[in-house]
């Protein structure tokens, strides 16, 4: 399992982490109790900061796909907490932001995000 | 003549480290005791220029093919056009550190000898330490650089207990205790002057354990290649083969220092048990840097990883 950080998108590199490593939990590519790399490893094969797969990993932790097990390091939970309605919703207002403020900067119109959108809630 | 002229130059900035490697020690030495007439210093120094050119001419030697048949086989590393300079680097490099470290050593050691004109040094000790701090040196700063654009990354986890089974910490673990166990022994039955070795054999184990864990992590966590899968395996077994050494060389070390400290206990203890201890961890230490130097480095290694267990066409 691969993930990438590229450093001319308009997401800052923990975002783009953040949203991979997600995607890689949510679509079942790692499965619950599945080991992470440190945060120094991950962060020395991407050439970023610490401080950057640190913060992608707390933001995980906060949204219940992970959790750090001390020495143990850290894991994915096996059952990811549901979050309350007005939560979610609001994660997704912010989330949808980021879609279209990366297609704005693409110079995408509106027509092509939504055909991306449905093809991506197809799959 | 394009080709040969670099080369050429390789050669001889080659040749001048390890000529300043071996200077280094012998020149400290004489600095520090303002002795620099009647001890033959040409000759001294002759002998130095001749060890840099015997040692540059082992480090430049290319790796062979046997060496790099024999590597790709102990860690099951398929053998590719892409990943074969990844390897023939590795051990080119290991080895002309190595030659830097025991030039270097053989260099201190003359140092120490001119400073202090009374030191007995234990050869083996010093011309392994040098080869085992050459080796480190050449195994840590190794790392890819990383350029512009997209960066990519596995999220598979890199450990220690990735690369080192639990059998051989244990060993490198027992024969720490093992040591220590033997100053403290000496410490309690000796004279002042075992007090201020056992503090400094304790200082030394220290020294040295910190030096090879801190070696190992920088090792696990240098930054693996975004590369196709034979050379990030290619780089995985140079990774491997670099902790097995460093763990090798902490373990004969550290059998080295009990052998040592079993020979002040046999010669110096008026107990009977006590300087049986000591013979006893002579022997038991002598076969210990056998068996650390002949096993560790080869065997006892956890399996591969799902991703380094590749078949390449």
């Amino acid at each position: 399992m691969i993930v990438a950080v590229d450093p001319e998108s308009t997401l800052p590199p923990y975002e783009q982490l953040r949203v991979q490593i997600a995607g890689l939990i949510g679509g079942g590519s790692l499965q619950p109790g599945a080991r992470l790399p440190a945060v120094r490893q991950l962060a020395a094969d991407l050439g970023v900061a610490p401080g950057t797969v640190g913060r992608a990993y707390r933001e995980l932790e906060d949204d219940g796909w992970i959790e750090g097990r001390g020495r143990h390091g850290t894991v994915v939970r096996p059952n990811r907490p549901t979050k309350p309605p007005e939560q979610r919703q609001r994660r997704l207002r912010a989330e949808t932001e980021i879609l279209v403020s990366t297609a704005r900067s693409l110079g995408a119109s509106d027509a092509e995000v939504l055909e991306a959108l449905r093809a991506a809630l197809g799959r | 003549m394009e080709e040969i002229r670099p080369r050429l130059v390789g050669r001889i900035r080659v040749l001048g480290a390890m000529v300043a490697a071996g200077l280094v020690g012998p020149l400290a030495g004489l600095a520090y005791s303002g002795q620099w007439r009647g001890r033959g210093l040409a000759g001294y120094l002759a002998y130095d220029a001749v060890l840099a050119v015997i040692a540059t001419a082992v480090a430049l030697r290319r790796p062979s093919r046997r060496e790099v048949g024999w590597f790709v086989t102990l860690h099951q590393v398929p053998l590719t056009k892409r990943n074969g300079a990844t390897i023939v680097d590795y051990l080119a490099r290991t080895r002309r550190w190595r030659a830097y470290g025991v030039v270097a050593s053989l260099g201190v050691g003359q140092g120490i000898v001119f400073a202090s004109p009374g030191t007995q040094l234990n050869g083996y000790v010093l011309l392994f330490a040098g080869w085992f701090v050459g080796g480190i040196l050449a195994e840590v700063p190794v790392g890819p650089r990383r350029a512009g654009g997209v960066r990519v990354a596995s999220l598979q986890p890199r450990t220690l207990s990735t690369y080192l089974s639990p059998g051989v910490a244990g060993w490198l673990v027992g024969w720490a205790v093992g040591t220590v166990g033997l100053l403290v022994v000496y410490g309690a039955t000796e004279s002042p002057l075992g007090t201020r070795r056992v503090v400094a054999g304790l200082a030394g184990l220290f020294a040295l354990t910190l030096l090879s864990v801190w070696s190992m992590l920088v090792i696990v966590r240098r930054p693996q290649p975004a590369a196709p899968p034979d050379v990030v395996a290619a780089d995985d077994a140079t990774r491997r083969a670099a902790i097995r050494r460093v763990a090798a060389g902490w373990g004969v070390l550290q059998c080295m220092a009990s052998v040592a400290v079993g020979q002040w206990l046999s010669i110096g203890s008026e107990s009977n048990l006590i300087a049986n201890i000591g013979v006893a961890a002579v022997y038991v230490g002598a076969v210990g840097v056998l068996a650390t130097w002949l096993v560790v480095p080869t065997r006892l290694s956890p399996p591969l990883t799902a991703p380094n267990r590749i078949a390449v066409p």
